[in-house]
């Protein structure tokens, strides 16, 4: 929304403040001001000029020399436009003048011929987008004046936004309003007389209300006699200083008033209106109209509009229509003021997908007592610009007048609230400097609420928040509070806090994916996407549903990556999983996703390939970082995973997940050669566990240990996991067993394979003896027997 | 004549010392002068061969040279020893500036760091982290916050749906409504977490990440909102950030307030990311509303509290430099490596 500040100036004395001051004190209150730009900015030796004479250019058909009294001298011209006539007072840019279209004037000869200067059209002066020839200025225009002050542009637009709540601060007058309570001063209204003509307007022109819900206000005024025109420059320049672009002088008023009280008007041409019947009522379905914008548009039951006697001439408080417009030739007007209530114009303007500065208004919430002085307002103006005589009386349908909401405050309680103490005094006035009607009582005030604020202010924690945005925010002192939480301590949050971290500590970057996927990412993996969760308004087809895996999004980072030619890619991602629970909301469960793929160092100064050992190595760092025994066991129940390389990762015998080389198949699918390691864990079920294991002290033992190595041949088949097992739980006294060595080949037999372990032995309470040792050694190789293993060597 | 042979071993020790290099050498020299047949030890078994006035003093030559021998030998031993330690060491030289042997480190998303700093900040003041889901329904999301059907606000904010009633949250605030209704007041918790809007362009990412606040007891006041947040972003942007609030509209808190800070680019004067304003704006707070209060069965009359929420990429691209959004779901590695180490 803009404004100017000469503008405001009409409403308030502000001479002592700067625009830059006055917009800082807007920002103060609540009213967030973006810029404030000077509106002649880069305009400089503009003056008035009259042509006196014009010539033919000798050497040049489409160029003309004219003769321009600027003032104190007449200077020779040359210019190309066709529109300029002896008599005609036109902007000229003097030798060494700047223009807002970024160019610097210079005295210069045309085709021979010396030119002193240019003649401006408005799009040169920087007053609107395009224009044909040179601006033609009011013929009474004092010659040799500085065009910033002839056309008002010697001024300030102050651009803002408001919040939804205050639509009120919509207009000149709002912003006004903010003012007088922020600086303690008042404001001063415009002028709203007109003369009236000796008809009445009930017999003009008749009206109905079908809706009155809808349309709790409707006033229609009757002006007859009016010569429609363009309007006079200074309105066309504020308007375009505001971002409007001039119509027509009635269509300009209508517009003019709305930004300067915030109240849409429309003005029908009256000859137009079938049967001078105006009718607000429902639209029927099918109903179609011609908005002002050329667009044919068809209307439904649920919108309001305006109609005459046959059908709807305006869609309520959004858009009129094209056929009872008015134009050049109007003499005859209705002029409509109307309040519509909010939601019926937010869904019409919806669904229409039309936002205008009416709808924008009507659709936060209009001031239902502006509507006649708003009305009165276009009166002045219009008869000011067209003449015509208004008719007296008016069409009003006002059946509910605004009773004001009364609201108890107490100084008290605003104290409470803020933690600062500002005196019930200043809080009285400063309500009622913003237009709230306040009386004392002993301890509290009474409040009435103005109608602009009524659907924004209605308890009293709302006045609490006027008292406090007018007081200043920054006069509150801050403090500090007591602190005392009951809520316990967040466990998991900061466990996962610190898996992140392990992981990066190990090598890993830490990816984040966006949650939703699509099928086509799902289908490289012959993944399903029909249980998932499924947006209903996707913004693309990548982004359909919501992911119950994270390794495929780290697949696709991979692939990209390995694409721009970074090979060695560590990921993982620590996320939620979706899964429909049959309930209304989903399961989220937070997964781990991992994924390895390139090289690594190894040795000094060599790199090898990563292999499935290296992610298996991430997954046991982790499975001892949460103190969570984790088993992996051969699988080749995923799809999407290579048969011979992959794992099911277990807890206590649960499926947490898995490990594994990534199918060909999805390699192929994501066109990429590269070896790719991926897993998946259940991070929330590891930290479950997680959090139910303490750390206790052990004593540090006291007796030395035996060590025993031992290397048994086995069937090449025989996972190394179901020796230990076998060791495990055939030896006493094992402190630890480490896998030292496993080789195949050269001096074993076919088929089998030899497997060496280093053991330690320990008892708490004595040194072993050799004997006790070899006692043990030998339970175990009875028990390994079992499973084929013989002793090696 | 037999102190001339004593001399004369002396002289040819004395001699043969000088050339020796090693401790291996030196050995050899020591057997073949004071072994158990070395040249001195002979002498001295020659002793009773003398006539008797001669052995004592004879044998007293002997006994000298014998000593000065060991002597002689133990220093050369203790220098030939260090000569050979340093020739040891030197052989042992290598290139210190040969990288060492190690993983690499890997490194937390921008995000997640930036995550880290505010909770550590907000947990250190006494706020626990509580959390909520990411797919919420339109009650938690929408009504409690007195953000009903029809609500403008609703628009500011497009939404995801899962059905008419289910939606992807799009704000971290249902957490707070979580737990108020489930804990009585004091509450002092922080929400972190993804938040979802269907929104996609230059400035917009349709997930991102937001951290909401709350704080109820009886006599939390606006004063202590401010004082809350000023001491947050003095910790996170630097002790001389300056802060402003501005009254602004959420309609779950009453009164509203926008927070900005000094822009940190340009130090206040104005620029490209300020907008030439000299500020940024950086989180949204206000007092909890009343009505939230009625939705989660809480007496407004009695309690009292205030509530705030940021935009987590904001801070990271502000904290880092970060000049555009997108950056962060990329996942390109040239960028998550930059985060690496403190």
């Amino acid at each position: 929304m803009k404004i100017t500040y000469n503008w405001l100036k009409e409403f308030i004395d502000i001479d002592d403040l700067s625009p830059q001051e006055v917009a800082d004190i807007l920002t103060d209150v609540g009213i967030e001001v973006d810029s404030v730009r000077y509106a002649a900015e880069n305009l400089e030796k503009v003056v008035t000029g009259k042509i006196t004479e014009i010539t033919k250019h000798p050497n040049a058909d489409r160029l003309r020399i004219c003769q321009v009294d600027v003032g104190d001298t007449v200077l020779q011209i040359v210019t190309g436009a066709d529109n300029v006539y002896e008599g005609a007072v036109v902007p000229v840019a003097l030798h060494g003048s700047k223009l807002p279209i970024g160019v610097r004037i210079k005295r210069s000869k045309l085709r021979g011929v010396v030119s002193n200067g240019m003649l401006c059209s408005e799009e040169e002066l920087g007053l609107s987008e395009s224009s044909s020839g040179i601006m033609i200025l009011p013929e009474d225009t004092p010659i040799g004046k500085d065009i910033k002050e002839v056309l008002g542009l010697d001024d300030w637009v102050i651009e803002y936004e408001i919040t939804t709540n205050r639509p009120d601060a919509l207009s000149v007058l709002g912003i006004a309003r903010e003012l007088r309570a922020a600086l303690g001063r008042n404001i001063k209204l415009p002028e709203t007389t007109y003369e009236t003509g000796d008809f009445e307007a009930k017999d003009e022109a008749s009206l109905e209300v079908l809706d009155p819900a809808a349309c709790p206000r409707y006033e229609g005024f009757v002006v007859k006699g009016i010569e429609n025109r363009e309007s006079p420059l200074w309105m066309k320049v504020r308007l375009y200083l505001v971002g409007l672009r001039p119509i027509n002088a009635v269509v300009d008023v209508t517009n003019y008033v709305m930004y300067e009280l915030g109240q849409p008007l429309h003005a029908f041409d009256l000859d137009r209106l079938k049967g001078r019947e105006v009718i607000v009522r429902r639209a029927k379905d099918g109903e179609k109209i011609i908005t002002l914008d050329g667009v044919e548009r068809e209307l439904s039951k649920n919108d309001l509009v305006i109609a005459d006697a046959e059908k709807p001439v305006a869609i309520a408080g959004v858009m009129g229509g094209e056929e009872s417009r008015t134009d050049f030739n109007t003499v005859n007007l209705f002029l409509e003021s109307a309040h519509f209530e909010p939601m019926t114009i937010r869904r019409t303007s919806k669904r229409l997908g039309l936002s205008t500065d009416s709808s924008y208004r009507f659709e936060r919430g209009a001031d239902i007592e502006a509507c006649t002085f708003a009305a009165e307002r276009a009166l002045h103006l219009i008869q000011k610009l067209t003449g015509g005589k208004a008719a007296k009386g008016n069409l009003s349908f006002y059946p509910k007048p605004y009773t004001p909401k009364v609201i108890v405050f107490s100084p008290e309680r605003a104290v409470k609230l803020l933690g600062v103490h500002i005196p019930a005094r200043r809080s009285a006035e400063i309500l009622s400097k913003l237009g709230f009607t306040v009386k004392k009582e002993q301890d509290y005030l009474v409040v009435k609420v103005p109608s602009w604020r009524k659907y924004d202010v209605s308890r009293e924690v709302d006045l609490i928040e006027e008292v406090v945005r007018i007081y200043g925010m920054k006069n509150v002192v801050s403090t500090y509070p007591l602190m005392h939480s009951e809520i316990e301590r967040n466990f998991g949050y900061f466990r996962v806090e610190k898996v992140r971290e392990l992981l990066s500590d190990l090598g890993l970057n830490e990816a984040i994916n966006y949650s939703f996927i699509g099928e086509k990412l799902y289908s490289k993996f012959g993944l399903p996407v029909d249980n998932l969760i499924r947006i209903k308004n996707p913004l693309s087809e990548e982004w359909v549903y919501m992911r119950d895996y994270i390794f495929p999004s780290l697949v696709q980072n991979a692939v990209n990556n390995i694409n721009r030619n970074e090979r060695d890619v560590f990921l993982f991602e620590v996320a939620k999983a979706f899964i429909p629970s049959g309930e209304e909301l989903p399961l989220e469960k937070l997964k781990l996703g991992l994924l390895i793929t390139g090289e690594v160092p190894e040795g000094l100064w060599n790199r090898r390939k990563v292999d499935f050992y290296d992610l298996k190595g991430v997954a046991e760092t982790l499975s001892e970082f949460l103190k969570v025994p984790l088993e992996f066991k051969a699988t080749d129940s995923y799809t999407f995973l290579h048969p011979g390389q992959s794992a099911e990762v277990l807890l206590n015998g649960k499926p947490v997940g898995f490990i594994g080389k990534l199918h060909p198949d999805v390699n192929e699918a994501f066109d990429v050669k590269e070896e790719i390691f991926v897993g998946e864990l259940d991070l929330e079920e590891l930290l479950k566990a997680s959090e139910e294991v303490k750390t206790e002290f052990k004593p540090i033992p006291k007796f030395p240990p035996v060590m025993r190595d031992i290397a048994v041949l086995v069937d090449r088949e025989t996972p190394v996991a179901e020796i230990e097992k076998v060791i495990r739980e055939s030896a006493k006294f094992l402190e630890k067993l480490t896998l030292f060595d496993v080789y195949e080949g050269k001096g074993i037999p076919e088929g089998k394979k030899s497997v060496a372990f280093s053991l330690t032995f320990r008892a708490p309470d004595r040194t072993l003896s050799d004997e006790e040792v070899n006692k043990i050694l030998g339970v175990i190789i009875d028990s390994l027997a079992k499973i084929g293993a013989t002793l090696r060597g | 004549m037999a102190t001339d042979k004593i001399s004369h071993i002396r002289d040819e020790f004395t001699n043969k010392l000088k050339s020796v290099s090693t401790t291996e050498e030196l050995e050899k020299l020591r057997v073949e002068y004071i072994g158990r047949k070395g040249k001195v030890t002979q002498l001295l078994k020659e002793i009773p061969k003398l006539p008797p006035e001669e052995r004592k003093e004879f044998g007293k030559a002997c006994n000298v040279l014998k000593s000065e021998i060991e002597e002689a030998i133990k220093g050369k031993l203790k220098e030939l020893k260090e000569k050979e330690k340093r020739e040891k060491l030197e052989k042992e030289r290598i290139d210190v500036t040969l990288p060492g042997r190690r993983r690499g480190l890997g490194a937390l998303h921008p995000v997640t760091k930036t995550l880290k700093e505010i909770v550590r900040i907000f947990t250190s003041m006494g706020f626990t982290v509580a959390e909520g889901p990411e797919i919420e329904t339109d009650f938690y999301n929408f009504e409690a916050l007195n953000i009903p059907k029809g609500h403008p606000a609703r628009e500011m904010q497009d939404t995801f749906y899962i059905s008419d009633d289910v939606v992807l949250r799009t704000h971290t605030s249902p957490v707070q409504v979580r737990v108020m209704e489930k804990h009585q007041p004091p509450i002092q918790i922080i929400a972190p977490g993804k938040v979802y809007r269907k929104d996609a362009d230059i400035t917009h990412t349709p997930m991102f990440h937001q951290v909401e606040g709350l704080m109820v007891d009886e006599k939390v006041t606006f004063a202590d909102l401010k004082g809350v947040l000023e001491v947050f972003l003095k910790e996170i942007f630097g002790s001389d950030t300056k802060v402003r609030f501005r009254p602004s509209y959420f309609p779950f808190t009453e009164p509203s307030a926008e927070v900005d800070i000094g822009c940190v680019i340009c130090g206040g004067k104005g620029c490209k990311v300020c907008k030439g304003t000299g500020w940024l704006e950086i989180l949204g707070c206000g007092m909890v509303d009343p009505a939230v209060f009625k939705a989660v069965d809480i007496n407004p009359e009695v309690y009292q509290g205030f509530a705030f929420g940021m935009g987590v990429e904001r801070i990271a691209m502000l904290k880092y430099g970060i000049d555009d959004l997108r950056l962060f779901f990329e996942n390109d590695l040239r960028f998550l490596r930059q985060f690496r180490g403190v």
